[in-house]
């Protein structure tokens, strides 16, 4: 009896190793598939990325209309002079005083923000629009700068094409079309909820440093999410391609109340920025 | 509870199907439902199942040894598989309330595990339980063994049952 206990109790260990193991087994291909994506992702050299860029840019300049008021020029640099002396690591820097990162506003009603690969970030005016002051924009701005410095762009395409698919387009064809389809696959695909998270809380600690309250970004999002209840608006495409969860928000709150210091709002007449950006496919 | 019976060459008697009251089969069959019962009552945390199993146990106990063979199976062999469950839960919580941990593979590989485990422990307590409602025993690999010694084994057999014999009072 005893020695039929002792064999069935050993059977059960070896089934529980194999359990343990085969978990192990898992989470460590898991962790290799996700350093393959790393290497992968560097397969792809910056002065490749930034020849992505300017496809994309002219693109995009070929098919919408870019915002060039310089009232809404200046409050975007404005912006971008308080946040980006606060990053560190940028991958796009050629020197101290090029970030290497740019941002383009186009005249769309969509409520969106894009980040393409080489630091490229595309605002649509709609999205400006709908924030309330310059301090939220920056915390848009900010998130998308967190997708930037953490190449989630590139390491989409890499997703999407793999790797010897995305560097033989780059270094060969240069196709309107391909490129039209790579720039359309980067903005209906969403990033993933790690990479989303890790761009808020690069977007938190960016705030923070550059004086700003981290819970603007929850703001943000708050009054997206009502307007897409209350107003069931279906040009809210910043809420698609960036799931917003009550666990995003509450993050965001939470990083905000523990923001000491005062808050150094910016020096902009907000709604001379709105008024003076394009109206003529506005939404209401 | 009935006292053991022997067979001729001193082997241990097992009650056979026709042997059994309707009511103990009954019994038996419960300690597995019970299982069900206590997640169709609504008790998701599962060590509150495990208190339902342990008071249906005690409840059951003394009737039969079939009966109450099946209740300390079904016992068990609800432990392991509670702690587990247990883990998913308390990870939950850590990630829901306590947000310093978040939903990353290693939560997900473990939940894949727990639901594997509790399919697998589903179907053998399925299994046993329409076993036990024919009056069947049913044997849980290791698990059943114990339950076994514990009613029908040595141990059970060098267990000499009380004999109660009624006094009169003190002084009488």
């Amino acid at each position: 009896m005893k020695k039929a206990l002792y064999k069935e109790f050993s059977f059960l260990l070896v089934i529980v190793a194999v359990t343990v193991v085969l978990a192990v087994i898992m989470t460590h291909m898991i962790e290799i598939n996700q350093e393959r994506e790393g290497k992968e992702e560097k397969g792809i050299s910056i002065s490749l990325e930034l020849k992505l860029r300017d496809l994309i840019k002219r693109q995009i300049e070929m098919e919408s209309r870019t915002v060039k008021n310089n009232v809404v020029i200046d409050s975007i640099e404005k912006i971008k002079a308080r946040l980006l002396p606060n990053i560190e690591n940028n991958p796009y820097s050629s020197s101290s005083s090029d970030s290497g990162i740019e941002i383009m506003v186009i005249d769309s009603a969509l409520v969106n923000a894009v980040t393409f690969p080489g630091g490229f970030i595309v605002l649509f005016s709609g999205l400006i629009k709908r924030s309330n002051n310059p301090e939220e924009l920056a915390a848009v701005i900010a998130h998308e700068l967190g997708h930037v410095i953490n190449r989630d762009s590139v390491k989409l395409l890499i997703r999407q094409f793999g790797v010897a698919l995305v560097v033989s387009v780059l270094t060969g064809s240069e196709s309107s079309l391909v490129i039209e389809y790579i720039m359309k696959k980067i903005i209906n695909t969403s990033f993933s909820r790690q990479q989303e998270e890790m761009a808020d809380q690069f977007a938190f600690q960016l705030l923070i440093k550059s004086r700003l309250k981290p819970g603007r970004l929850a703001d943000f999002f708050k009054q997206l999410q009502i307007e897409r209840e209350t107003r069931s608006i279906k040009i809210l495409e910043y809420l698609n391609t960036h799931p917003t969860t009550e666990s995003r928000i509450e993050k965001a709150e939470a990083v905000s109340k523990r923001f000491e210091g005062v808050e150094e709002t910016f020096d902009l007449d907000w709604h001379a920025v709105k008024r003076a950006l394009p109206s003529i496919f506005d939404v209401r | 509870m009935e006292a053991l019976k022997f067979t001729e060459d001193g082997r241990v008697k097992l009650p056979q199907p026709h042997e059994l009251s309707a009511i103990e089969k009954d019994d038996a069959m419960g300690a597995y439902l019970m299982m069900f019962a206590a997640w169709g009552a609504g008790l998701p945390l599962p060590l509150l199942n495990l208190i339902a199993a342990v008071i249906y146990f005690f409840i059951n106990k003394k009737q039969s040894r079939f009966v109450a063979f099946h209740a300390y199976q079904s016992l068990i062999t609800q432990i392991p598989i509670s702690i587990l469950n247990a883990g998913v839960v308390f990870w939950l919580i850590a990630i829901l309330f306590f947000k310093y941990l978040s939903f990353d593979p290693p939560f997900f590989i473990y939940l894949f595990f727990v639901i594997f485990w509790n399919l697998i422990y589903t179907i053998f307590s399925l299994v046993a339980c329409a076993k036990a409602r024919k009056g069947q025993f049913y044997y849980f690999i290791f698990f059943g063994r114990i339950a076994f010694e514990q009613y029908y084994g040595e141990k059970a057999q060098r267990k000499k049952e009380k004999e109660v014999k009624n006094i009169p009072p003190k002084g009488y």
